[in-house]
């Protein structure tokens, strides 16, 4: 017997979405698996979607008493660099309450008024206002908020390999703080590689060099670039402190902060290895799946058990070992002749999108069937130039209940893993709870025994040593 | 390839001729005449970045157009060996997208470029690159008319910059150096491999791959 699914959290309306509709455990029959029953060990967590945020500004008051910010002086800017995907994790919550929590100390302590939250967005210029109005940051701090995006004004960063090009309004004030979470999502792209440094090469930079980092460089090499920029000297005077809201499938495991970004990303690095590297490698054993895409902002990013759906389309190698000097999955011919990213992980047998935001490319969903519920979410997708595919090949279904139908029938299987936003637990079918359960206690000891050594080896840091 | 059903429209009476939409738009689509912004439908790839930047008026929407239209340039008739340089030359394989939403290929960039593109604006009006997110091909679209010989004179208002930066750029000294302090990247080992291929396509019957 295995719990009843737990509320996800909660949709965010926008332009860039279908209208919220009911949530996929409330139409369906599933069940929900805990990451403390799937890995006892990982289970540590100091908030879960519905808790009282406050645990997360106690623990960002206790982690940046630890923080140097003599740097600040009263009468100075300080401009708190935030990140899109930040607003998203567990309904957004937890990031706004240490983003709020690192102005009201910094106020404290330094005796500085002038503290801005810069709101990133990843390209739609309406996103940042949606997150302002949607979690009241103009009232929390005081009408100091601004949006920023890839197209923004920009300023040229001289590194050690070069001139690239950041976000003019992140780097004009005193000083910054890189607020920051350490959530792994594209594990094929950052590799656990300085997972810490990555918004210095997305977030917080133009999209020339957005497009640089993605396709002029190496899967590995490519995390240079992060660090490079970080490491140049006008990002460096400029550079208060760290704060990062820290997770682990289980939900948010502490306010970590730190004036040295390598120190922390080593602590990052050590956990995610041990904690995500399990989520991942359970997602490796699905032999079989209906991938259910249930939440607000784009779909591929959507987590179950901590993990995004863009982890189980890429799973079937391991991104965390470096000596494979590439983590997506290559090339192929299509039925046109077209070369085409290879075939997503063949265990997705189908996907259902109930509710998510088009806008952003799913490579290699052709081949895999989908299924859109309802005709307005449908016509969002098919006047979506980023998946001109999926309008290809995507099929309509009225409600999710007809959707799951078609999928069962395309796809033979049972077994569905619900991508929600979940963390603390994973939503699916009772068949998908029980393979999970039944492979989960030979990844653990894989995980720990063989694969975490080697991982940790592969960068620098002695096993032996933590 | 682009397939087009929709264009921008501008509702003239809302628009307040802030320019906005002419800055972004990556077709070069938008123009400003007697201060108001005018499609060229010609060149509307349906990217609908202007409807999402004309956040205050919202005077631009999209309308269906009359019949689709496809955006694509044909290499067939262009000497295949010279596209392959080409393609080699701007570090791009012929039939690899450069982009992952329009899967605009590489041999399709350089024959848009050889038959008259001469700005990113004419290469994206021609063939649909941008349409998606228009962000991670931008690059590639440099290399491409570096290949070609044309030299880019950027744009007063920044609204691209051209950086082409990338692997093949750094010297031996500084990978070896980032090696020896970062292993991790495997810095020596892309590099290596880069600097080693010995063509970046081959051909497959009558297509390079």
């Amino acid at each position: 017997m295995y719990r009843s699914a737990i509320n996800p959290p909660g949709v965010m309306t926008s332009v860039y979405g279908p209208q919220p509709k009911e949530r996929a455990i409330n139409i369906l029959d599933m069940v929900s698996v805990s990451i403390g029953d799937l890995f006892p060990d990982i289970a540590e967590r100091i908030y879960e979607d519905g808790d009282d945020p406050s645990a997360i500004e106690r623990a960002t008051d206790q982690a940046l008493s630890l923080v140097d910010m003599g740097m600040i002086k009263s009468g100075e800017t300080v401009k708190l660099l935030s990140s899109e995907h930040g607003f998203a994790i567990l309904g957004g919550q937890p990031y706004v309450t240490m983003l709020k929590a690192i102005k009201n100390n910094i106020q404290a302590r330094a005796g500085c008024e002038d503290v801005l939250l810069m709101v990133g967005a990843y390209k739609g210029f309406r996103e940042a206002d949606e997150v302002i109005s949607h979690f009241d940051l103009k009232r929390v701090f005081d009408g100091k908020v601004y949006g920023y995006g890839p197209y923004d004004k920009d300023i040229p960063i001289e590194t050690e390999i070069g001139t690239i090009y950041g976000i003019k309004k992140l780097f004009n004030g005193d000083w910054f703080v890189h607020s920051y979470y350490d959530d792994p999502r594209e594990m094929y792209y950052h590799r656990m590689i300085d997972r810490a440094f990555k918004s210095f090469i997305m977030s917080y930079v133009r999209f020339e060099t957005r497009s640089v980092y993605h396709m002029n460089f190496g899967n590995r090499s490519a995390n240079f670039l992060p660090r490079a920029i970080f490491n140049a000297p006008s990002i460096q005077e400029r550079y208060s402190f760290s704060c990062f809201l820290r997770t682990s499938p289980a939900g948010i495991l502490s306010i970590d902060a730190d004036n040295d970004l390598s120190a922390l990303n080593e602590r990052i690095t050590i956990s995610h290895l041990k904690k995500y590297g399990k989520m991942m490698r359970l997602f490796n054993e699905i032999d079989e799946c209906i991938a259910l895409v249930d939440g607000s902002r784009w779909g591929f990013y959507l987590h179950a058990g901590g993990v995004i759906l863009g982890v189980l389309m890429n799973v079937k190698t391991d991104p965390f070992d470096l000596s494979n000097h590439k983590a997506l999955g290559g090339l192929k011919r299509n039925k046109k002749g077209e070369l085409v990213p290879k075939l997503i992980n063949p265990a997705i047998k189908a996907i259902v999108m109930n509710q998510a935001w088009p806008g952003i490319n799913y490579l290699g969903l052709e081949d895999t069937p989908i299924v859109i519920v309802g005709e307005d979410h449908a016509d969002m997708w098919k006047a979506d130039h980023c998946n001109p595919q999926i309008a290809e090949v995507a099929q309509t279904a009225t409600d999710l209940n007809q959707a799951m139908d078609m999928a069962y029938d395309i796809g033979m299987t049972d077994k569905v893993i619900v991508f929600d936003g979940s963390f603390g637990h994973v939503n699916c079918s009772p068949s998908m709870a029980r393979l999970l359960m039944e492979k989960a206690p030979q990844v653990s000891r894989e995980v720990d025994e063989e694969l975490v050594p080697m991982w940790l080896e592969q960068r620098g840091i002695d096993p032996q040593a933590i | 390839m682009s397939r087009l059903q929709f264009l921008a429209h501008v509702a003239e009476n809302k628009c307040t001729g802030c320019k906005q939409c002419e800055f972004i738009c990556p077709s070069g689509a938008i123009r400003m005449a007697e201060k108001r912004a005018k499609i060229d439908g010609d060149r509307c790839i349906d990217c609908q970045r202007c409807i999402d930047i004309c956040k205050k008026e919202n005077a631009i929407s999209r309308a269906p157009r009359l019949s689709e239209v496809t955006r694509y340039v044909d290499h067939k008739n262009l000497d295949p060996e010279k596209v392959k340089t080409l393609c080699e030359k701007a570090g791009v394989l012929p039939d690899l997208p450069i982009c992952g939403c329009s899967r605009t290929t590489g041999k399709e960039t350089i024959a848009a470029i050889l038959k008259g593109a001469k700005t990113p604006e004419d290469l994206c009006a021609m063939t649909g690159l941008r349409s998606g997110c228009g962000i991670y091909c931008m690059t590639k679209i440099f290399q491409a008319f570096e290949a070609c010989g044309i030299d880019l004179e950027e744009p007063k208002d920044r609204r691209w910059i051209k950086l082409t930066i990338s692997l093949d750029d750094l010297s031996e000294e500084k990978v070896v150096q980032i090696d020896k302090t970062f292993p991790q990247y495997h810095m020596g080992e892309d590099w290596r491999k880069l600097k080693n291929r010995a063509v970046t396509s081959v051909t497959k019957g009558s297509v390079h791959v």
